[in-house]
C-alpha cells in the first residue's frame, strides 16, 4: 500500500485565476519558495487543458468571474477560493463554485501551502466518495437482477433463499465478476452453466 | 486638556498660540471616477478640522496631510503607507469604495494606525482599526424594504453595477422578497461604466415589478435615469408611484447633476437629507456653505466625513492621546449632536447608532422626507438581528415620532 503523502507541494501545478497584482506577487513568491508550478491567468482554463494543471484559485471578488446567474465551467480541479469581502452574497457564489478551501485576502505567504494541502486532500476524499457513491448506487440499480436470479434458482432447482445466493456468489466468484453482473447475466440466459 | 506624548509620533514644535499640531492623513480620491463625491468628503473633514481647529477649547489642532489616489488602488496602497510611515500619521480618514478600504486596511493594522470611514457600505467586517461612520445595511436599505413591502407588492426586479455593492443589496432584497412570499421577477448587473441600458428598460417594462430596486452607479445610473425618463414620457405609468423605484445613494448633488426631473419620485433611503428640519443641520448648512460657496450642496458623504473629524477632535481631547487604541476607546465614549441627530459610536463594533429616514425625491431637487426612524439605529453590520420575515409587519423601526416635522428647508 502507498505510504500517506508527505505534506509536501512540490511540483504542485497551480493555476491562478483573475488575482489582483499584490495578491500575485504574493503568491508567485510563495509558489517558489515551496516549488509550486504556478501560473496566472485573467481566464478559466479550457477544459481540454485541464489535464495540465492540479489545482485552481480564483479571486471571489473578480466582477468577470462573479458574473451572476451564468455557470462557470470549471475544470475538475480542487479550487482554492481567495476570499475578500466577507458579505453572504460573495460567500455563497464561492459555496456554489465548490471549493475545497480559501485564503484570505490580502494573500500572505502563510497560508498557502495549508490551503493547497487541504484543498488537495479534501478534494481526493471528496472524488473517493463520489466514486463510492456511484458505485453503490450502480450496485443498488442493479440489486433486483440479484433478487430475479435468486428467485430463479429458488424456482428451478428447489433451493432456499440463502442457497441461491450462495450459489450466485460462488459462481461470481469463479468467473471473478460481482453478483449483479452474474445475475443480469443469467437473466440473460447467457450463463448456460449455471450453478449446480 | 493637554495630549500625552504616550504615542509614537515625533515630538512636534508647538504651532501658533502653543496649540499641538496634530498630523492627520485625508486620503479621498478627489479626482477619477468618484471625484466629486472625493472633493465633497474632503469639504466635509476640512470643515470639521477648521471648527476644530477655531476652538480655543482644544490644545492641538488638526492638520490634515490630503493625498489624492485619483480612484487607483494601487496609489492608495502607496500614499497610504506614505501617509503611515513617512508623515507618521496616527489617524487617516479616508475611502469610499470597499475594494480601497480593504486595499488599505492591512497597512492600517499592522501599522497599529485608525481608519475613519465614511461612507454607508454593505457591511459583514468590523476591523478594531476602523471607526465605520457610515450607515451599515441595517440603518438604510432593511429600513426601506420594510416600508417598501408594506405598501407594494413582493415583485421585486434587481437592477445594478456589477460589484460588491450591488451584488450584496440584490442579495438582501431578495432574501426579503422569498421571506415575505414575494420573488424577484428580475435581475441585471451591467459592468461598471456600461452606458448601454435600453434594453434593461424594456425587460423591467416587460416584466412589471412593482418594486424596482436601483442600485446603478456613477455614468450606468444616469443613463439608466435618462433613458426611464425617455420611456416614462410615453407610458406614464413608469413614473407613477404604484411602480417604486428605490435608490440608497442618490443625494442632493447628484440629483443635481443629473437633472431632477429624471429621478423625481424615486424613494431614497438615507441617514442624512439637506431637508432635515433641526438646529444643528441648519447650522451645518449655514458653515458649509459660508465656507465652500452659497451654492455648495453637502450630501450624505458630507456630513459622514465631517462626523469623521468630529470624533476624532473629541476623541483625542477626551483622552488627552493621538494612540489609536485609546482614540478608539474614548470615540466610544462621544456623543454628537450631528445634522441627522444624536450620533455615537457603537463599541460592540466600531459602527455608528445613525438615524435612518426615507425620502421621496422632489422636482426641485430636494428630499421630501416620508419616513424616519424615531430614534438612531444600532448598527448590525452582520444582519444578525434582523428578521426578514417580519420586515412588512411593521418588523423595521417606528415611523417618525407625531409632530415631527418633515417639512423641506
Amino acid at each position: 500500500m502507498k505510504k500517506a503523502q508527505a505534506a509536501s507541494v512540490k511540483g504542485l501545478r497551480v493555476r491562478a485565476l483573475y488575482c489582483e497584482k499584490q495578491d500575485e506577487a504574493s503568491l508567485a513568491q510563495q509558489f517558489r519558495r515551496l516549488g509550486i508550478e504556478g501560473s496566472f491567468a485573467d481566464a478559466l482554463p479550457d477544459p481540454a487543458d485541464a489535464g495540465r494543471y492540479d489545482l485552481v484559485m480564483f479571486d471571489s471578488d473578480h466582477a468577470s468571474l462573479a458574473s451572476h446567474g451564468e455557470d462557470l465551467r470549471w475544470p475538475d480541479l480542487p479550487r482554492i477560493a481567495l476570499i475578500g469581502a466577507e458579505t453572504p452574497s460573495r460567500l455563497l457564489w464561492t459555496i456554489r463554485q465548490g471549493v475545497s478551501s480559501h485564503l484570505r485576502k490580502p494573500v500572505r505567504f502563510e497560508g498557502v501551502l495549508s490551503a493547497c494541502l487541504l484543498a488537495r486532500d479534501a478534494y481526493r476524499a471528496q472524488q473517493a466518495m463520489r466514486e463510492r457513491v456511484d458505485e453503490l448506487e450502480q450496485r443498488l440499480k442493479s440489486r433486483r437482477f440479484v433478487f430475479s436470479a435468486q428467485l430463479m434458482l429458488m424456482r428451478e432447482r428447489g433451493l432456499d433463499e440463502h442457497q441461491a445466493f450462495s450459489a450466485l456468489r460462488t459462481l461470481a466468484m469463479q468467473r471473478q465478476v460481482s453478483v449483479e453482473r452474474l445475475s443480469m447475466e443469467l437473466l440473460a440466459g447467457r450463463a448456460c452453466d449455471g450453478p449446480n | 486638556m493637554s495630549l500625552s506624548t504616550d504615542d509614537r509620533r515625533p515630538a512636534r514644535p508647538r504651532g501658533a498660540r502653543g496649540r499641538t499640531p496634530i498630523p492627520v492623513g485625508v486620503l479621498y480620491s478627489l479626482t477619477g471616477p468618484y471625484g466629486a463625491i472625493g472633493r465633497e468628503m474632503l469639504n466635509g473633514v476640512m470643515l470639521a478640522v477648521a471648527q476644530v481647529n477655531a476652538d480655543p477649547a482644544f490644545d492641538f489642532t488638526l492638520e490634515p496631510i490630503v493625498r489624492d489616489p485619483g480612484g487607483s488602488l494601487d496609489a492608495y496602497d502607496d500614499l497610504c503607507r506614505d501617509l503611515l510611515h513617512r508623515h507618521g500619521v496616527r489617524h487617516v480618514i479616508g475611502c469610499y469604495t470597499s475594494v480601497s478600504r480593504r486595499r488599505v486596511l492591512p497597512l492600517i493594522e499592522h501599522a497599529g494606525a485608525l481608519l475613519w470611514h465614511s461612507p454607508r457600505y454593505e457591511g459583514f467586517e468590523s476591523s478594531p482599526n476602523v471607526i465605520y461612520l457610515g450607515a451599515a445595511p441595517n440603518q438604510h436599505f432593511v429600513p426601506m424594504l420594510g416600508h417598501v413591502l408594506e405598501h407594494h407588492a413582493p415583485a421585486i426586479y434587481n437592477v445594478g453595477s456589477n460589484y460588491v455593492w450591488s451584488w450584496e443589496m440584490h442579495r438582501i432584497s431578495t432574501e426579503a422578497a422569498h421571506a415575505v412570499g414575494g420573488r424577484i421577477v428580475g435581475e441585471r448587473l451591467l459592468p461598471l461604466g456600461e452606458t448601454r441600458v435600453e434594453e434593461i428598460v424594456d425587460d423591467i417594462v416587460a416584466r412589471r415589478p412593482a418594486i424596482l430596486l436601483n442600485t446603478l452607479v456613477g455614468e450606468s445610473a444616469y443613463r439608466f435615469y435618462e433613458a426611464w425618463h425617455r420611456r416614462a414620457a410615453r407610458q406614464p405609468s413608469l413614473a407613477s408611484a404604484d411602480l417604486a423605484r428605490l435608490s440608497l445613494t442618490l443625494c442632493e448633488p447628484e440629483v443635481r447633476l443629473v437633472g431632477a426631473e429624471r429621478v423625481e419620485g424615486y424613494l431614497v433611503s438615507s441617514v442624512y437629507f439637506q431637508s432635515i428640519d433641526s438646529d444643528a443641520n441648519r447650522s451645518f448648512l449655514r458653515d458649509y456653505r459660508a465656507r465652500f460657496g452659497e451654492h455648495a450642496s453637502p450630501s450624505v458623504d458630507a456630513e459622514a466625513a465631517w462626523l469623521c473629524g468630529v470624533f476624532l477632535g473629541r476623541a483625542m481631547a477626551a483622552c488627552g492621546s493621538v494612540e489609536p487604541a485609546r482614540v478608539c476607546e474614548a470615540a466610544c465614549r462621544q456623543s454628537v449632536e450631528a445634522p441627522q441627530g444624536t450620533v455615537r459610536i457603537d463599541a460592540d463594533n466600531n459602527h455608528a447608532y445613525l438615524t435612518p429616514r426615507l425620502a421621496i425625491c422632489r422636482a426641485d431637487g430636494q428630499f421630501d422626507i416620508v419616513w424616519a426612524a424615531r430614534q438612531p439605529v444600532k448598527p448590525d453590520p452582520y444582519l444578525t438581528w434582523v428578521d426578514f420575515a417580519s420586515l412588512a409587519q411593521g418588523g423595521r423601526p417606528p415611523v417618525a415620532a407625531p409632530g415631527g416635522a418633515w417639512s423641506g428647508p
